[in-house]
């Protein structure tokens, strides 16, 4: 093979989010689930991420962090907000601690929802 | 089973009076609380309007733990029935009618780190998080009535 391939492959390689895609510690499953009942409770304009100790690889098991962001402001965010953790809750067993925060598109960004937002994956 | 059914009772006495106190605190904080955000900003420096939230989450909270923990455990063993997680032992009161829904309880108990005020930056969120646990304290009542209820009737417990 050519040097040069070699260096196009390689470069091709360290810049493919197969391999530089930071690794969630959830299953497929968990994903699913959660993808699914935001999605049900929330509707499309959620998109939700993960982040906290299940996107750090140096940490083991912990709460599940989650972060969803909202295009438009609404009036049952907490009724929601609880409601999605009691399901995930119930989906998952009942032995995960589960932690949600909700942020609204051009409002006030707390502390912590910049942290999450930095730092968080998307699933 | 004569200890199972002795702890039952003495759970029942402990309960009734926690929904005694509970429903208590529940009407005297309904006096209290402001409607709006901006009212509840002035009002969360008069310590009358924080003790009774205070009051009021102790008791939402420990009166949740004493059925979901201690009572629900207890009465489904004495009754026969296998006992297992909280959201387990949750199910089957559901199934016996005894609560209303599994899912309400996990909001309830979600609840409590909302009610907390020192946490709470969105005073909104605040009032909806005291309207939420309000309407779950009927919900609390009931479940105790019908435990005791059934203990009464069905599983031969002396009046309490």
């Amino acid at each position: 093979m050519e040097k040069q391939t070699v260096h196009s492959l390689i470069s091709i390689l360290i810049t493919s989010p197969l391999i530089f895609n930071k690794y969630m510690r959830i299953t497929e499953q968990q994903k699913n689930i959660i993808k699914e009942n935001v999605n049900k409770i929330f509707g499309s304009q959620a998109e939700v991420l993960l982040f906290g100790s299940r996107v750090d690889d140096n940490q083991r098991g912990g709460d599940i962090d989650l972060l969803i962001k909202l295009e438009y402001a609404d009036k049952e965010l907490l009724k929601k907000n609880l409601n999605l953790n009691a399901v995930l809750q119930i989906a998952m067993g009942g032995l995960q601690k589960i932690d949600i925060i909700t942020h609204v598109k051009h409002t006030a960004p707390t502390a912590l929802y910049k942290s999450a937002s930095r730092t968080g994956i998307k699933l | 089973m004569i200890q199972s059914k002795e702890r039952l009772k003495q759970l029942l006495s402990i309960t009734q009076k926690e929904s005694l106190h509970l429903k208590a605190v529940s009407q005297r904080l309904k006096k209290i609380l402001p409607k709006t955000e901006d009212e509840l900003r002035e009002k969360l420096n008069e310590p009358q309007l924080i003790d009774t939230l205070e009051s009021f989450t102790a008791k939402f909270s420990r009166m949740q733990d004493t059925i979901a923990d201690k009572l629900l455990p207890i009465f489904l063993s004495t009754a026969g029935e296998n006992i297992g997680t909280v959201i387990e032992n949750l199910n089957r009161a559901e199934k016996l009618s005894l609560i209303s829904d599994t899912q309400q309880w996990l909001v309830a108990r979600g609840l409590r780190n909302k009610l907390v005020h020192e946490y709470i930056e969105d005073l909104q969120e605040l009032l909806d998080a005291v309207e939420l646990a309000q309407q779950f304290v009927n919900e609390l009542i009931h479940s105790f009535e019908a435990i005791q209820s059934y203990s009464l009737k069905q599983l031969r417990i002396q009046q309490v």
